[in-house]
């Protein structure tokens, strides 16, 4: 066995089950299949992410805690259980020094998240933000596994207390939203204006197809690089000074 | 051993296929008509008198707007519309126990606390709702929903003894 994927295999499995389906009169993966592709084609906004690490002071926690209030993560009590939807990454420099920045669901053009989940719970909206459908979502954890940058964390305990803005609860997966529920009306994530106003200004967020919107044009001069971009997942989150 | 997890999630998707997925084309109206056309002229609510669509409307039909709603506001971000489940919260939570000191108003109860407005029908008719394990069950705390907590509790309150309030009916507009 090789660690290769065998995409050969994959394709005709693909294959098999769609003519399955087809044939069964309910065509779930043609759906989906349809859909995905006239999403991408008419796509107008890309949401994205910039965030510079040379701004990025080693212990701040501004994003991290606007995040938590944001979303009323503070449940379980239990370390190896807490929801982690931004994490403190800390990178040591051969030259010396530490570089601090935050890892969140990359919001990748070609999210292993999506392409894994069994129920198509996990999707990805027209303009490129990946969620969970906590409605269809069946806990199986793939998209836990799946996802290289550990963005997906579970909901073990019975939550209570949600805010209305965040609905959240037990035997479903969950991560960073890019704060959808503030994009709808207009608004910018938590962690970025938290970084804003309490912060150093590190990251800048905004529609990436959008040449006048701030992000486009510092994006322009240095478009930062994607974490593990070997994989070929065109994250909307980038990083400079990495 | 990667082939066997794909195999077996190929056949989840096959049988999951089969049965019909629910929710897998919500996205689009049941019945072909879109039910915020339907009610596009229907005055919006006013708390404790008037539903977002008539009474008689709603209780049949809730499940069908609501399954709608959630596509439209997940999927394409078309949030606070007329069948939005947090409007039916801020409406209908019942109000906290009034303070015999000061006169004010506790905390708002639980919209699918036993005997609540949600639990009050769905005990009857012996159905569980999930909504609210995930989905706040209390109004919102900006303002929204909670303004008119006194005049909830006065069309709440002469009906505390029937068996199921909510069939006793507020009027319809």
């Amino acid at each position: 066995m090789t660690d290769a994927p065998d995409t050969r295999r994959r394709t005709l499995l693909k294959g098999g089950l769609a003519g399955c389906l087809a044939g069964s009169g309910f065509s779930l993966v043609q759906l989906a299949v349809a859909e995905t592709e006239s999403e991408r084609a008419d796509t107008l906004r890309r949401w994205g992410m910039l965030i510079d690490t040379g701004k990025c002071a080693e212990g701040c926690r501004a994003c991290v805690d606007a995040c938590t209030d944001e979303h009323n993560l503070t449940d379980s009590g239990e370390a190896s259980a807490e929801p982690v939807w931004i994490r403190e990454v800390r990178l040591s420099n051969p030259e010396g020094g530490v570089t601090a920045l935050p890892l969140m669901c990359q919001h990748c053009a070609d999210p292993p998240c999506v392409e894994v989940c069994p129920t198509g719970a996990s999707f990805q909206r027209d303009d490129g933000v990946v969620l969970v459908n906590r409605h269809t979502c069946i806990g199986c954890r793939y998209c836990v596994i799946a996802c290289p940058y550990q963005a997906r964390s579970f909901v073990y305990e019975t939550l209570e207390n949600q805010l209305p803005r965040a609905p959240r609860g037990k035997g479903t997966a969950e991560g960073c939203t890019f704060c959808v529920h503030r994009l709808d009306q207009g608004g910018s994530p938590a962690c970025v204006e938290a970084c804003h106003s309490t912060a150093g200004g590190a990251m800048t967020f905004g529609d990436r197809n959008d040449p006048n919107s701030a992000i486009a044009v510092m994006m322009e001069q240095d478009s930062g690089v994607e974490i593990r971009e070997d994989l070929g997942l065109d994250t909307a989150v980038r990083y400079r000074n990495l | 051993m990667a082939w066997l997890g794909t195999g077996l999630a190929g056949l989840l998707m096959a049988i999951l296929g089969v049965a019909g997925l629910p929710g897998a084309n919500a996205d689009e109206p049941v019945n072909g008509l879109d039910p915020l056309l339907e009610f596009e002229s229907y005055p919006p609510a006013i708390k404790g008198k008037r539903c977002v669509v008539p009474v008689d409307i709603i209780r049949r039909r809730h499940m069908e707007f609501l399954d709608l709603q959630k596509d439209r506001a997940m999927v394409r971000g078309q949030r606070n519309q007329r069948f939005s489940l947090q409007q039916c919260v801020d409406c209908h939570a019942g109000p906290g126990p009034e303070s015999v000191q000061d006169g004010e108003q506790g905390q708002p109860q639980r919209i699918d606390a036993p005997g609540q407005f949600c639990a009050g029908c769905h005990e009857y008719v012996g159905i569980r709702i999930d909504c609210f394990s995930c989905h706040a069950a209390t109004p919102r705390k900006d303002g929204k929903g909670e303004a008119d907590q006194r005049l909830s509790a006065r069309a709440f309150s002469g009906r505390a003894g029937l068996t199921n309030p909510h069939f006793a009916g507020v009027s319809g507009d």
